[in-house]
């Protein structure tokens, strides 16, 4: 796994970014897109994909296991969706 | 709220954030998910400390996974951090919650149909909900009488109390004080057990005929029956008179005594004032007008 120290130094090598730089917009990254996460906004990365967040109710589930049934709470879930550039990379 | 932020808009918002040019955080977003593109392509997991984690996918139409990180999720879900999942009881199913749901405002068309267009039953509900101080204390006693099967009193204050303020506060209450009046609606089939059966026509005949003449006199005689047949087991309780009397007659005959006070003192200033301003220019030898 790559971790984001890791990402930073491809990031110092590739890009013609310094390295304060990079570590202030990698620092401050998650915290925006959590803002708009939290705004219920989908962020579209061209060429990448979109991460989008979505607003879950409460609703009650039934557990298979020993059946009863539970009411959960309303939660927001953040995830994403690759683009079709991304997806003709892959399937190739 | 539910838009979708383009790079550009996303770049700003960064930019803003990292107090940087707009146009190096757009190289950086650009780069930085370009470089994930190709790790998660080439099978590695590309962690971004607070967001998380980028990972292949076997499937085709999702070739990339990803999972947020603990801290994002959390920081997501804060406004319902308070909210716990609810273990439900065996004898509820989801149907039963979902018609629940579905029927609440239903119900609440029903019982203002019932205040509103009372049944045989509910005319005695009706009924009690009119009778004076005296009778809902009777009401509460016939109570109490009932439940002394065992020979024991079980009179409680706190219901002559309740019964009062329904009395009082009159048809508005009338709604919240449901489960109450249910209570004393039930009372009638009571008596009929309790009060060798001399009072079961006399509720009949209240709804059917006419029971704005008839029911004064069923309630008094029922008074007297429950009057008698309570005081052998349970001791009455008085009830303060003195919060009907303060609220409707006190401030009307205020108002009058001060009106009526305020318009002959004016009276009285105006006529002296009138004979002090005569006297001033007859004393002048001028002419009043």
């Amino acid at each position: 796994m790559i971790e984001t120290e890791s990402l930073k130094e491809v990031l110092l090598n590739e890009t013609s970014l310094s390295e304060k730089l990079i570590d202030i917009l990698m620092e401050k990254l998650p915290e925006v897109m959590l803002d708009c996460a939290k705004e219920l906004d989908a962020v579209a990365i061209p060429g990448f994909g979109t991460f989008f967040s979505e607003k879950q109710d409460e609703r009650v589930v039934t557990d298979k296991t020993n059946g009863e049934n539970v009411m959960l709470p309303p939660q927001i879930k953040y995830g994403f969706k690759s683009s079709v550039v991304l997806r003709k990379k892959f399937v190739g | 709220m539910n838009k979708k932020v383009p790079l550009k808009k996303f770049a700003e918002l960064l930019a803003s954030e990292a107090e940087c040019k707009p146009a190096e955080a757009q190289t950086f977003v650009k780069d930085v998910f370009q470089i994930i593109a190709e790790k998660v392509y080439n099978g590695e997991s590309v962690e971004i400390h607070g967001l998380g984690v980028f990972s292949a996918s076997p499937n085709l139409t999702e070739p990339v996974k990803f999972e947020p990180a603990v801290e994002f999720a959390d920081e997501l879900n804060l406004p319902f951090a308070m909210f716990q999942p609810i273990v439900i009881g065996d004898g509820i199913s989801v149907e039963e919650i979902n018609a629940i749901q579905s029927n609440v405002p239903q119900t609440e068309e029903v019982e203002a149909v019932e205040i509103t267009e009372p049944t045989a039953n509910e005319t005695d509900l009706s009924e009690t909900v009119a009778v004076t101080d005296c009778e809902v204390s009777e009401v509460s006693d016939v109570k109490s009488t009932d439940d002394t099967d065992d020979g024991k009193c079980e009179c409680d204050p706190d219901s002559n109390n309740e019964s009062k303020s329904m009395v009082d506060d009159g048809n508005s209450e009338q709604k919240d004080e449901e489960p109450d009046i249910k209570d004393i609606d039930e009372m009638p089939q009571d008596i009929e057990i309790k009060s060798d059966g001399s009072c079961e026509p006399d509720i009949e005949n209240e709804t059917k005929d006419d029971p704005d003449v008839e029911e004064t006199a069923s309630w008094t005689d029922r008074e007297g029956e429950t009057e008698e047949s309570s005081s052998e087991t349970c001791t009455y309780l008085p009830e303060d008179d003195e919060e009907y009397v303060e609220y409707y007659d006190a401030p009307r005959s205020r108002f009058g005594m001060g009106f009526i006070i305020g318009l002959l003192s004016g009276l009285i200033i105006g006529a002296l004032a009138f004979a002090a301003y005569a006297i001033y220019f007859a004393n002048n030898g001028q002419k009043l007008f």
